[in-house]
């Protein structure tokens, strides 16, 4: 490569990192994975009560598939702000005065490598695998919602801020919610896509959004058990 | 420890490698299959209750699947020669067209196989046409539709309904299934029946066979 080349092609890289920021667009994100959370969403709804400790081949397990799942996990994001008087529904946003949204994905790696191994009949290695994407979705979507918090600590100052919370989730209609989200953020700069349905692609996808302002409900999205209507969620808490 | 303890304990610990043992056991000494397989179902209608009840974890459930899986492959010819005539239900599944969350629908498939189901998995985002042109054609007992989503759901409904135009709703059990999926869904849409996991989907798949 000769040298002009060179410094076009790093050229072309400041641009594009440029635009890319003004974007807002996070890429290689480091989360980190617990194995409790992981054992959690392996087990039923009923075993709340049960207190019956993980044995330590099945803990073992995790943990090894949890070093091969982190090489195949590509956490991303793509976030911006907007004026929340402009969006709908208006009782999620009517208090607030700025709101975020976000997209955030583990891509698409991880998801296939799953989906090979059921394929081939492994199932116990499946369902580990899946339950550690799916905690690694979560866990993405909990570092980018950190992220904004920092990167607007200016705006934020003197205001609150709500929990984030998602479309399918405090009587936001899952089809409208993405609708709203998904025309404001260019998904693609992240490979994420929605099907016909509304449902993203990749799976290990989630959107949401954060409202900022003095007067914003700030039990709005709180994201534990107690607040939430699905009472019967296999995943509840409480 | 007597034979259908061996079993009951090669499945309960997922051993995969015993439960090849035993099958071959019962082909090379020309044991009684029917009895054997009982054996094994048991065990893993047990697994299957652990799991329930909080006592296994999903991946636990999923080993004695797997154990119960290799050795009813090792049953199969002889199953197929008629010899033993086991009345097994044929299952079409899949997820509805628009859904690409494949792990519930695939987990009650490997339950529904493992249980002795003769089950035609059709994958992930599978359009109404598809769904029953197999139906027909393999002239199955039971469709099974899964959605994860509010907004893939109406799927399920969408294939009743054709079913419906079509003058052949009963012809078939319809199952559906999915987090969102509730009691009142499945009366709105008229389906036969609806399991919160892959457990209970094994036990209502066999309860609708009955009636
Ligand atoms: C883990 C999880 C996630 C993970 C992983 C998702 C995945 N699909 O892999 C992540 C964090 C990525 C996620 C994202 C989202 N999620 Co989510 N998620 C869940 C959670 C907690 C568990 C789902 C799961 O993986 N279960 C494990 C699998 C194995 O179970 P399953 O698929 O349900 O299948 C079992 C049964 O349903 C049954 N079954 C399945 N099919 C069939 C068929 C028949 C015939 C029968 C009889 C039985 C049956 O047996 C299966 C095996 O036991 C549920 C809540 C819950 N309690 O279920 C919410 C839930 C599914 N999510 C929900 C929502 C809204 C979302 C998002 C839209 C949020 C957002 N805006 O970002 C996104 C959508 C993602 C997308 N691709 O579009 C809602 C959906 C309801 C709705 N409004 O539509 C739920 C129900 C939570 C809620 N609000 O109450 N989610």
């Amino acid at each position: 490569m000769g040298a002009v080349e060179l410094a076009q092609n790093s050229l072309f890289e400041l641009k594009r990192n440029f635009e890319e920021k003004k974007v807002k667009i996070l890429k290689n994100l480091v989360i980190k994975l617990d194995t409790n959370e992981i054992l959690r969403l392996l087990q039923s709804k009923n075993s709340e009560d049960n207190i019956r400790k993980a044995p330590q081949a099945l803990v073992d397990d995790i943990k090894r598939m949890t070093d091969e799942a982190l090489l195949l996990i590509q956490s991303r994001a793509i976030y911006d702000s907007f004026e929340s008087k402009e969006l709908e529904p208006k009782f999620l946003f009517n208090k607030s005065e700025i709101t975020v949204f976000a997209i955030c994905t583990i891509g698409k790696k991880l998801e296939t490598h799953t989906r090979e191994h059921l394929q081939k009949g492994e199932l116990a290695k499946g369902v580990i695998l899946n339950a550690i994407a799916s905690h690694a979705a979560e866990q993405t979507a909990e570092h980018v919602n950190q992220t904004i918090l920092n990167e607007l600590s200016m705006e934020i100052q003197g205001k609150d801020t709500t929990c984030r919370f998602s479309p399918g989730y405090c009587q936001w209609e899952l089809g409208k919610g993405q609708k709203t989200i998904f025309e404001l953020l260019d998904s693609s700069k992240i490979g994420v896509s929605l099907t016909s349905s509304m449902m993203m692609n990749p799976v290990k996808s989630v959107s949401f959004a954060i409202n900022i302002g003095k007067e914003v409900d700030k039990e709005l999205g709180l994201r534990d058990c107690e607040n939430c209507d699905m009472f019967n969620c296999a995943y509840r808490r409480i | 420890m007597s034979f259908s303890e061996e079993c009951k304990s090669a499945i309960l610990s997922g051993d995969i490698s015993l439960a090849e043992e035993l099958a071959h056991k019962v082909i090379h000494e020309k044991l009684d299959v029917n009895e054997a397989i009982d054996a094994f179902s048991l065990a893993i209608r047990e697994a299957g209750d652990l799991f329930e009840e909080g006592e296994f974890f999903l991946p636990e459930l999923m080993r004695s699947a797997e154990a119960m899986k290799a050795a009813m492959v090792i049953f199969q010819p002889v199953l197929e020669e008629g010899k033993e005539d086991r009345f097994r239900g044929k299952v079409v599944i899949g997820t509805i067209e628009g859904d690409i969350h494949d792990i519930g629908k695939t987990l009650v498939a490997s339950m529904l196989t493992a249980e002795g189901f003769d089950v035609h998995d059709l994958g992930a985002d599978v359009p109404v046409k598809t769904f029953i042109e197999k139906a027909i054609e393999i002239d199955a007992n039971i469709i099974c539709i899964s959605a994860l989503l509010t907004t893939t759901m109406v799927g399920q409904k969408k294939l009743i309904d054709q079913l419906k135009e079509k003058n052949i709703r009963d012809k078939f059990k319809v199952l559906i299934g999915g987090a969102p999926i509730s009691k009142k869904w499945v009366e709105e849409i008229g389906a036969d029946g609806s399991a919160e996991n892959a457990v209970s989907a094994v036990k209502l798949a066999k309860k609708v066979l009955e009636d």
